[in-house]
């Protein structure tokens, strides 16, 4: 996988390439905000209530490959 | 400073821990080699420690994430066009002097210049430029009082953001000259701090961060690379070990004994060295942490050049002494 760098970061853009560019990382971003929104709710009720509890959350369960 | 800083025993753990960070990061080898990204890979890559990475996003208070977003955002522009006509460089002094004087006014609180040195870059990474110009920019120590909190999150991306401004500011500029640029800054494919060091804005503290005389350790690192031929800064000495072998203050207030008193050989280097499994989940549950930064006494406003001064006498005094 690429990383944020080499995915967004165009040298020279032809303006297809600037505009591909900006609609992918338009995608990229709406991703990471409905991520935050959708499983990022569910897992900070989650840590909420391991804070409350004392029992701790297993990362890969929250996280999966 | 509030002092009621979040728990050592966090609420969240691996089953499986990942392979130990401090062995990722070449701790006790004596063999020079590039470093290997372990946690911060803005996202985009798996990397060892990805899922923690993933859980630090998604636990992150709204304003924290949204301002995240935001910088990601104009950061698309960190590259971009090179105008056709190159201006000619006739004296490397004169431009290096503008571009410097440019960052300052585009809102850098301080800026150096190094050539683009192999051990800023990854394993692994092909960045192919000349020159680096290093910008620093400083977070409100207000703000930062609150560390451990969304508060001080919130300030540390407001510092990210105006840093990636800077740095687009500087980098288009440098592209309407007609010559490569670009800036490089909350994402995570290059190293800041040896570049910063060896452009002469400051030296490596004992809690693992650059420390300069303007303002510390309370500040963000961004870096402009760049084929537009500059003047280099040379690393400079401010007496940052004279203090850090005396110092226990980041070391006795890290929650978890993440930093160590001693230097460790890592990469080939003698240097200072904070455990990377002690540390990063905790940082991840303290919305970054920052504890170490913001209570190193470089990091006092207005302290750091007087600071340096002082310890640069005593030393020389001590010196003295020693002849005599
Ligand atoms: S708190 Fe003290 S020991 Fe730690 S980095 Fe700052 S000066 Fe060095
Ligand atoms: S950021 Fe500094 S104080 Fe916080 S856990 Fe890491 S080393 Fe310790």
């Amino acid at each position: 996988m690429k990383s944020f760098e080499e995915q967004f970061y165009i040298e020279n853009p032809t303006r297809f390439e600037a505009l591909k560019r900006d609609l992918l990382l338009l995608l990229w971003l709406f991703r990471r905000a409905i991520m935050w929104a959708g499983k990022g709710l569910i897992i900070r009720l989650a840590y909420k209530k391991a804070k409350n509890t004392g029992k701790p959350l297993v990362i890969e369960d929250l996280i999966k490959d | 400073m509030k002092k009621d800083f979040p728990s050592p025993e966090l609420p969240f753990a691996y089953r499986d821990q990942p392979l130990s960070g401090n062995i990722i990061n070449g701790l006790g080898e004596t063999n020079k080699r590039a470093a290997t990204q372990i946690f911060h890979g803005s996202g985009a890559r798996e990397l060892e420690w990805s899922k923690l990475e993933l859980f630090f996003g998604l636990i992150n208070p709204f304003k924290v994430s949204w301002l995240n977003l935001v910088n990601r955002w104009m950061l698309r522009d960190a590259d971009g066009p090179i105008a056709k006509s190159k201006r000619k460089i006739t004296s490397q002094a004169d431009i290096t002097a503008e571009i410097k004087d440019l960052a300052l006014s585009f809102g850098a609180g301080s800026v150096g210049t190094s050539p683009l040195i192999k051990e800023a870059l990854y394993k692994g990474g092909e960045i192919n430029y000349a020159n680096a110009i290093v910008i620093l920019y400083p977070m409100d120590s207000d703000e930062m009082q609150h560390v451990t909190t969304g508060r001080a999150g919130t300030e540390t991306m407001r510092a990210y953001m105006e840093i990636s401004r800077t740095a687009i500011e500087l980098s288009k500029k440098i592209r309407a000259m007609g010559w490569r640029a670009r800036a490089y800054c909350e994402g995570a494919d290059l190293l800041h701090i040896p570049l910063a060091i060896n452009a002469g804005l400051g030296q490596l503290g004992k809690h693992g961060s650059l420390i300069c005389r303007e303002f510390g350790s309370s500040m963000r690192i961004a870096t402009i690379l760049t084929d537009l031929p500059l003047d280099h800064d040379r690393p400079i000495d401010i007496a940052v070990d004279d203090l850090c072998i005396g110092c226990r203050r980041c070391t006795i207030d890290c929650p978890v004994d993440a930093i160590s008193d001693e230097k460790h050989m890592v990469r080939g280097d003698d240097k200072w060295y904070v455990d990377f499994d002690k540390c990063v989940p905790y940082f991840t549950e303290a919305v970054g942490c920052g504890i170490c930064i913001e209570v190193c006494p470089w990091s006092k406003p207005d302290r750091g050049f007087s600071l340096s001064e002082k310890l640069l006498k005593k030393r020389e005094k001590n010196k003295l002494k020693e002849l005599i």
